[in-house]
């Protein structure tokens, strides 16, 4: 059967593919997975992107970038922790370049390393979970990432681990054309807890305006009664294209906080996905997007009720502003036998420009008569009373429309961990500004 | 006494949505002045201090609206509060997610460079106090102020702004008895403090009016000024209102 267009493009081969395994010194079952990733890539149907696919160089790409040691050495590891603490793992283009766990992380059994590294270490481990819960077979582009990851997170926290300090892990991109296939795997056993801290794109020291497609892969296997806080900041250049498939599954009263913030990008696509299917397990997901320029963004998130009394609620606020295009989906599925299970959507965009625009798909699909679920959704642009009141009070009209958008994105801060407020504040209603300048609102 | 100043209508015209509410109304307020507007539900006042304001509805088809001899038609709301006009609102906007405190601190900010801190216990505590709020409320955001909230905040941002010209559309309908004496007697102290400050005062509660002390009254009846007179005027309205004076 002959391959598709893409792969066409981008000139990959099963032996791009092999080679890759070998360089990185994988066992055979890893080459062997990769290379039925690739093998279901290079012939499936491409899914519709938000752009057409020849907007979309794949033939520029570059699908492996190791950088050499004097380009290592003259990164500033300062520029990416000064805002953080406890762990942190940091990839450039497509390998990790420094990672570190506390000793006393290390001494209880939690393991924090790059996905490359665990292939070598904890083996038996990634063999037991890598694609339990993201299969090649559920994205042509979840392929793509199975069949060319590298770098990555592996993060194991033993039964009954309590982990006080928030791991951290960065992506940035250095090389021209490169595409980074970052995937991260996370197991929580029964009664763990932590808290991950994910951000993407340039922490101010690094030139990430040369990457071109940041294609990721989370899979994230919760246990009984395990706990996860999640936080992803993403604030790439306005070139990138993201496509991202994330999912986590919850056993029996686990629980998950997703919080995903988004600026930048010319193109994103993704929709972390929850699946309950333990009793009484809940999840939660909290989107927040910024849009601008001619961006087009399609994101939201996803809950799968599939064990009863399982609690789900997905809140999203996105602002688009200049000639941006906004796809906001939201969507709670409850199958047969999720008793009781209670799922609440909440969507709430604000247009701010002339040729901005926003498609909402909220979607409730149930199979169980006890399930209560219900959505929510508005979409509206700045309103010319709130501007009239302000302008009254002395504020110029931009001051104005800068108050009105950080009231609100407000909201949406508030959803996130408490000491995210400050970041989120400088980057997202510092873009708001920027995107909003170089347009008049007609008042 | 010091500069002079004038707010005066002349012959204005205006229309919302292309139907005409304001025919001909002409009024003016000297420095130091206190004019009293009296008019029924529908007379067009809110229309009047919307239009004063610049609200973006209001069209002014004939006549002109003059701040000392400059004319304000053609300016921003916002030029028009930074040439010291203050109008106050008779709904809370629906704003979410900013707090009343914050836009209290710009409006001072375009007097006095301030701190936040400072700000808060300097200039917002004690006036908050004296129109009796809990500055604590300023916490909250517009839409989760009651109506009478509202009023309270209303004047206090009246005290924040320092208007040379204030122009109050029914500040004291929603405030209870305590708010309403504390309006009369907060602006009759700025009347003293500032005499060169004019003030419109637009009600429906004769017994406010009265204990203004106006020096001008106006009614307004379907759009027009029918009636002009001084403070007695209020007590002649107060008993032919029902005869249709």
């Amino acid at each position: 059967m002959a391959y598709n267009d893409l792969v066409v493009r981008s000139g990959l081969t099963p032996d791009f593919v092999r080679d890759l395994s070998t360089r990185k010194g994988e066992p055979i079952w890893m080459r062997e997975r990769r290379l039925a990733a690739f093998d279901f890539f290079a012939h499936a149907q491409l899914p519709k992107l938000p752009v057409p696919y020849d907007q979309i160089p794949f033939e520029r790409i570059r699908y492996y970038v190791e950088l050499s040691l004097a380009e290592r050495s003259g990164v500033n590891l300062d520029d990416y922790t000064k805002n953080y603490y406890g762990a942190y793992s940091i990839q450039l283009d497509s390998t990790v370049l420094f990672e570190q766990l506390h000793q006393d992380l290390a001494a209880r059994g939690i393991l924090f390393c790059s996905l490359d590294a665990a292939v070598q270490q904890h083996a038996q481990l990634v063999e037991t979970y890598f694609e339990s819960v993201v299969s090649h077979t559920n994205d042509p582009f979840a392929a793509l990432n199975t069949a060319l990851w590298s770098g990555g997170i592996f993060l194991y926290v033993p039964a009954g681990q309590i982990v006080d300090q928030p791991l951290s892990a960065y992506y940035a991109t250095s090389t021209p054309n490169v595409g980074q296939f970052e995937r991260m795997l996370c197991i929580l056993e029964k009664g763990s807890r932590v808290e991950i801290r994910e951000g993407c794109g340039s922490m101010g020291c690094i030139d990430d305006a040369k990457g071109i497609l940041h294609s990721g892969v989370a899979e994230i296997m919760q246990k009984e009664d395990s706990s996860l806080s999640f936080t992803t900041m993403q604030r790439w250049h306005d070139q990138m294209i993201l496509l991202a498939t994330k999912k986590a599954r919850l056993e029996k009263r686990a629980r998950l906080n997703w919080c995903d913030a988004n600026k930048g990008c010319h193109v994103i696509k993704k929709m972390p996905t929850i699946e309950l299917v333990g009793a009484g397990a809940s999840g939660k997901i909290v989107s927040f997007v910024v849009s601008g320029s001619n961006h087009v963004h399609d994101t939201g998130g996803r809950c799968v009720h599939r064990a009863p009394e399982t609690i789900s609620s997905i809140v999203s606020r996105a602002l688009v502003l200049n000639s941006a295009t906004a796809i906001v989906r939201a969507a709670t599925i409850c199958e047969r036998g999720a008793h009781n299970a209670q799922g609440y959507i909440r969507c709430d965009t604000l247009l701010q420009g002339k040729n901005a625009s926003v498609s909402s798909y909220p979607q409730v699909e149930t199979h169980e008569q006890t399930a209560k679920l219900s959505h929510e959704a508005a979409v509206r642009s700045i309103d010319q009373e709130s501007m009239f009141f302000l302008m009254s009070r002395g504020l110029s009209e931009s001051q104005a429309q800068e108050m009105l958008m950080r009231g609100f994105i407000e909201p949406i801060i508030q959803q996130f961990p408490s000491d995210f407020a400050i970041e989120l504040e400088e980057f997202f209603s510092d873009s708001c500004i920027a995107y909003a300048g170089s347009d008049t609102l007609n008042f | 006494m010091g500069k002079e100043y004038m707010l005066r209508f002349e012959h204005l015209f205006i229309t919302r949505d292309s139907s005409q509410i304001i025919h001909d109304c002409s009024l003016h307020v000297a420095s130091g002045e206190l004019v009293v507007l009296l008019g029924a539900n529908g007379s067009g006042k809110t229309t009047l201090a919307r239009t004063l304001a610049g609200h973006p509805f209001y069209t002014i088809t004939y006549g002109d609206i003059l701040l000392n001899v400059e004319s304000l038609s053609t300016a921003t709301p916002t030029d028009r509060a930074k040439k010291g006009l203050f109008v106050s609102s008779q709904i809370a906007p629906s704003i979410e997610g900013i707090s009343v405190r914050s836009l209290l601190y710009r409006m001072y900010q375009l007097h006095k460079k301030i701190d936040m801190i400072d700000f808060t216990r300097v200039v917002l505590e004690p006036l908050a106090t004296s129109v009796g709020l809990n500055s604590a409320i300023t916490e909250r955001s517009f839409e989760q102020l009651s109506g009478g909230e509202f009023k309270r905040v209303e004047l206090l941002s009246y005290l924040i702004a320092q208007p040379l010209c204030a122009w109050f559309d029914e500040l004291d309908s929603g405030l209870d008895a305590a708010g309403k004496s504390v309006f009369v007697s907060l602006i009759n102290q700025k009347r003293a403090q500032y005499p060169e400050r004019m003030h419109v005062v637009v009600t429906h509660d004769l017994d406010c009016a009265q204990a203004l002390r106006a020096d001008r009254v106006y009614i307004l009846d379907d759009g027009k000024i029918s009636h002009i007179g001084s403070a007695d005027l209020i007590t002649h309205y107060k008993t032919g209102a029902s005869r249709g004076l």
